[in-house]
């Protein structure tokens, strides 16, 4: 994304980030995983797929690791956790399937753009900016938490 | 690579230097590749050809992707359309992207066009269902892809080349932007390029 924004779209960042991380503190309190800043652009009308992005931080002494994600089927039919990457020859990109995603101790991984994400299949309605998308995460060791992420819009 | 890239272009693109020449920021081949002799249907135009050609003083973006694709290809749309809107209106309009879809199986003429309009108002939604008339299109680009073994029916991915390429009014790729390239760098190579074909 762009570096150069202008005050206000700084400040419209600043905003979903604090909407975002105060939506996120829903895993309760003892948690020692912590999800921030998970988002979905905006897709078109006929779009089938879609992608959640996110931050997982493990404020643990042990690792953790992501092992599934699931959404409401109003949301999309199936959510898988991905990978996506480059061919050394080919330069081709790829996805791949992870099954088990490690958050290491006193550490964070971040789903973003490029890297891991939340694939959405079978989309039941296109993303919409400014509504939201509830994400179950499956930890290892920290169980299940909801998270929510903030459709953003596409080109911003 | 790209880093280095960038800090080139960061250098080049500031108000240092004001004896060199600026350079485009993204990759430049020393024998550019000239695409001029392929056209591809457009379905965002009832399947009229469009050559890979920009009309005169304009500049085509040319990308293969899938619309069924969740991270690479709306990501690049969208940073291309952020470069976009940094550029003034006046440059904006004089630009035009494509999607050379490398999944016609279940990218229809309809939903390609809906993606690419989606994006961008000057937008081209290419699509061919002949695997010949693809193959020598990628092949002209340098582009390489793959569908993943699948049932009719069952899901699957399409591996393939991320990069964007620029092409200007003689069917040149002028400069190629590898996924994840900067939009402020897009934006600024796309005003060099513009500016030069008005000189």
């Amino acid at each position: 994304m762009s570096l150069q924004r202008g005050a206000a779209g700084l400040a419209a960042v600043a905003l979903i980030f604090s909407l975002a991380a105060g939506a996120c503190n829903q895993g309760g309190g003892s948690s020692t995983i912590q999800v921030d800043d998970a988002w979905a652009r905006s897709s078109p009308q006929m779009a089938m797929a879609g992608a959640v992005y996110l931050t997982i931080a493990n404020t643990g002494s042990a690792d953790d690791a992501l092992v599934a994600a699931s959404v409401p089927s109003s949301v999309a039919a199936t959510a898988e956790i991905h990978e996506t990457v480059e061919g050394e020859s080919d330069g081709m990109m790829a996805m791949r399937p992870v099954e088990r995603m490690v958050v290491p101790a006193n550490g964070s991984v971040a789903l973003e753009p490029g890297g891991y994400h939340v694939m959405l299949l079978d989309l039941a309605a296109p993303l919409e900016a400014g509504t939201t998308i509830e994400v179950t995460l499956s930890f290892e060791g920290a169980g299940e938490m909801v998270i929510t992420a903030e459709v953003r819009e596409a080109g911003m | 690579m790209l880093l280095i890239a960038a800090l080139v272009a960061s250098c080049s693109a500031g108000q240092a230097q004001p004896q060199s020449q600026p350079t485009l920021a993204g990759v430049v081949r020393s024998q550019p590749l000239d695409v001029a002799a392929v056209s591809l249907p457009d379905a965002a135009n009832g399947g009229t050809p469009l050559p890979m050609q920009a009309p005169d003083g304009e500049l085509l973006l040319v990308y293969f992707g899938y619309t069924h694709c969740p991270d690479i290809c709306p990501t690049t749309m969208s940073d291309i359309s952020v470069a976009l809107g940094d550029l003034p209106p006046a440059l904006a309009e004089r630009v035009a992207v494509a999607m050379v879809t490398v999944d016609p199986e279940r990218d229809t003429d309809e939903r390609l066009t809906d993606y690419m309009g989606y994006f961008f108002s000057r937008a081209h939604a290419l699509r061919t269902t002949d695997p010949a008339e693809l193959d020598e299109a990628a092949r002209a680009f340098g582009v390489r892809w793959e569908v993943e073994d699948h049932e009719p029916g069952e899901r699957y991915e399409v591996a393939h080349t991320a990069i964007t390429y620029v092409v200007d009014d003689s069917g040149t790729v002028v400069v190629e932007w590898p996924f994840g390239f900067d939009t402020e760098l897009m934006a600024a190579d796309l005003e060099l390029l513009l500016e030069r074909s008005d000189t």
